[in-house]
């Protein structure tokens, strides 16, 4: 699963889809009462590392990336009063395209007073690729959305740049129906927009983390500063306060800088959103 | 980001066009609406640009000139550009749920406090001024409900602009290239203070840029809804950075 797949130019595509959906029946306890997937890309089982009030998910795609043609579809409910952690156990990798345009769509719901933690390894974008990700976030009052994404821009490590194709990339979220947080754009390889300062600035990876759904105090703010001040350039990373939300940007060299200043961060946030401790997940520790 | 097939067709019709031919009041109303004594406060906001000086992105003409340029080119001609195009003809039409739908959009697409605050204040301040300059105009009752309640603020730029473009009577496409002409003017100020630079290397900018207006205004007709685009990291970041920067004169 490790070694990239080698994709025939006859590949047909992969439609894929999960569908999840966590409830709160007997409280404190986060149970997934729905597991449905057509399609490689699936959650083993229900894990409950934290005890029963937090469920975490890994959510696993067998083919190791997602080429042309593959359309890929995820579906997520959180009920009211849920807990939900989901992550991945590798980078998700959208491979070089072969004429066709790979897809995916993650719709995510959290009903009042539910969390959501959206914590998955890196997104690498090969050279060549061509892509559409959609994320649709919807929330209730007093929801909370607390994710993040890490994008690599090329296959770094084999000293591959992004040259080629195209990444294009849609984020909305929304609470009661007012849209609260948009990021849309196409990214072209080789393009200006990779070098240029107000662009990706020459950097290689790009991290959004959004805690959203909660107000957001000065103090916690600052105190999020704090926790990455002294973690990493400070040119590479920053954060502002909206209404309902706080964004943090990383735009650096390495996918583990901006997990590690992430984790660094959602260690503050949790805790301060949730109310429960930020116990790191051991899967990214390997 | 629903579509409006038709909109865009229209706009692209008067593009292939080229007509620009203004009625001379027209003409002085854009005059009047692009001018840095419209009292907005543009003067007060650097939109990521102070930051960049301070990062050393931007320490001479060329790089103010580059700084503009790809600022024109990725973000207003992508996302403000356009969607006043659309408030432009939500306003035309008297669609206000348009407007509204418009005007969220465009806020929820400013990704940073100052890029938020500053595109408020100047939507309100432009509102409170086309409030009193045309109070028996019939889009008067509209932009006074869109401007929100005492005190409330829900008319970004943009959407006050476009509002002033309707009810002055000026087309569209030139209405967008005193606009985008505008935004560029008050970069160039900024860059004037910030860097610094002299008067002249001002003046010279503002003729180097005029065919990156004129593309910015081709680019903002032309985009369908879907290739709208807000997605500028490095300006944002640079945003989020200028609101703890150490010493600065703008508040953007």
């Amino acid at each position: 699963m490790q070694v990239d797949a080698v994709i025939a130019p006859g590949h047909a595509g992969w439609e894929a889809s999960l569908k999840l959906e966590f409830s709160c029946p007997q409280a404190p306890r986060t149970t997934l009462t729905r597991r449905e997937h057509s399609g490689p890309l699936r959650v083993q089982k229900a894990l409950y590392p934290e005890g029963e009030r937090i469920c975490h998910a890994v959510i696993v795609h067998p083919p190791g990336g997602i080429a042309g043609g593959d359309q890929l579809h995820v579906d997520i409910d959180v009920g009211s009063g849920a807990h939900a952690l989901i992550t991945t156990p590798g980078a998700t990798k959208w491979y070089k395209a072969n004429g066709r345009r790979a897809q995916q769509e993650i719709a995510v719901r959290v009903a009042a007073g539910a969390v959501l933690e959206w914590l998955p390894q890196e997104t690498i974008v090969y050279d060549q690729a061509d892509t559409l990700s959609a994320t649709q976030v919807a929330l209730a009052d007093d929801a909370l959305y607390l994710g993040w994404e890490v994008l690599c821009l090329g296959r770094r490590a084999s000293g591959e740049s992004f040259d080629n194709g195209r990444h294009r990339q849609r984020f909305s979220l929304r609470q009661g129906g007012k849209l609260l947080w948009n990021e849309q754009g196409a990214l072209a390889g080789g393009s200006n927009a990779l070098s240029c300062a107000v662009g990706f600035a020459g950097a290689t990876v790009c991290g959004t983390l959004l805690a959203a759904g909660r107000p957001v105090t000065q103090a916690l703010l600052d105190e999020s500063r704090a926790a990455i001040a002294s973690r990493t350039d400070v040119s590479r990373l920053a954060l502002t306060r909206l209404p309902n939300l706080l964004a943090a940007r990383y735009l650096g060299p390495s996918s583990e800088d901006a997990k590690q200043a992430f984790a660094a961060l959602w260690q503050v946030l949790r805790p301060a959103l949730t109310g429960h401790a930020a116990v790191m997940p051991r899967l990214w520790s390997t | 980001m629903d579509r409006h097939p038709g909109q865009v067709a229209d706009i692209a019709g008067n593009v292939a066009a080229h007509t620009l031919a203004l009625r001379p009041h027209a003409l002085l109303r854009l005059l009047h609406l692009a001018s840095p004594s419209l009292p907005v406060g543009a003067y007060s906001y650097s939109q990521g640009l102070e930051s960049a000086i301070d990062a050393g992105i931007v320490k001479n003409e060329a790089g103010a000139l580059a700084w503009i340029t790809d600022t024109l080119q990725l973000s207003v001609a992508r996302l403000e550009a356009p969607v006043f195009c659309r408030l432009y003809a939500a306003w035309a039409n008297g669609d206000m749920d348009r407007v509204q739908h418009w005007s969220e959009f465009f806020l929820a697409s400013r990704d940073t406090a100052e890029f938020r605050a500053e595109t408020m204040q100047m939507g309100y301040s432009l509102g409170k001024l086309l409030a009193e300059l045309l109070p028996e105009h019939a889009l008067a009752p509209a932009l006074a409900a869109a401007s929100g309640t005492a005190g409330a603020k829900n008319l970004p730029y943009p959407t006050a602009m476009a509002a002033a473009g309707v009810m002055l009577e000026t087309p569209l496409e030139a209405a967008l290239h005193a606009y985008l002409f505008s935004w560029v003017e008050n970069q160039v100020l900024a860059a004037l203070k910030g860097v610094p630079l002299g008067q002249m290397a001002g003046q010279r900018m503002l003729l180097k840029l005029e065919d990156a207006v004129v593309e910015a205004a081709r680019v903002a007709l032309l985009l369908e809804d879907d290739d709208i685009s807000n997605w500028t990291p490095g300006l944002s970041l640079l945003s989020m950075r200028h609101e703890t920067q150490y010493s600065r004169i703008f508040r953007s």
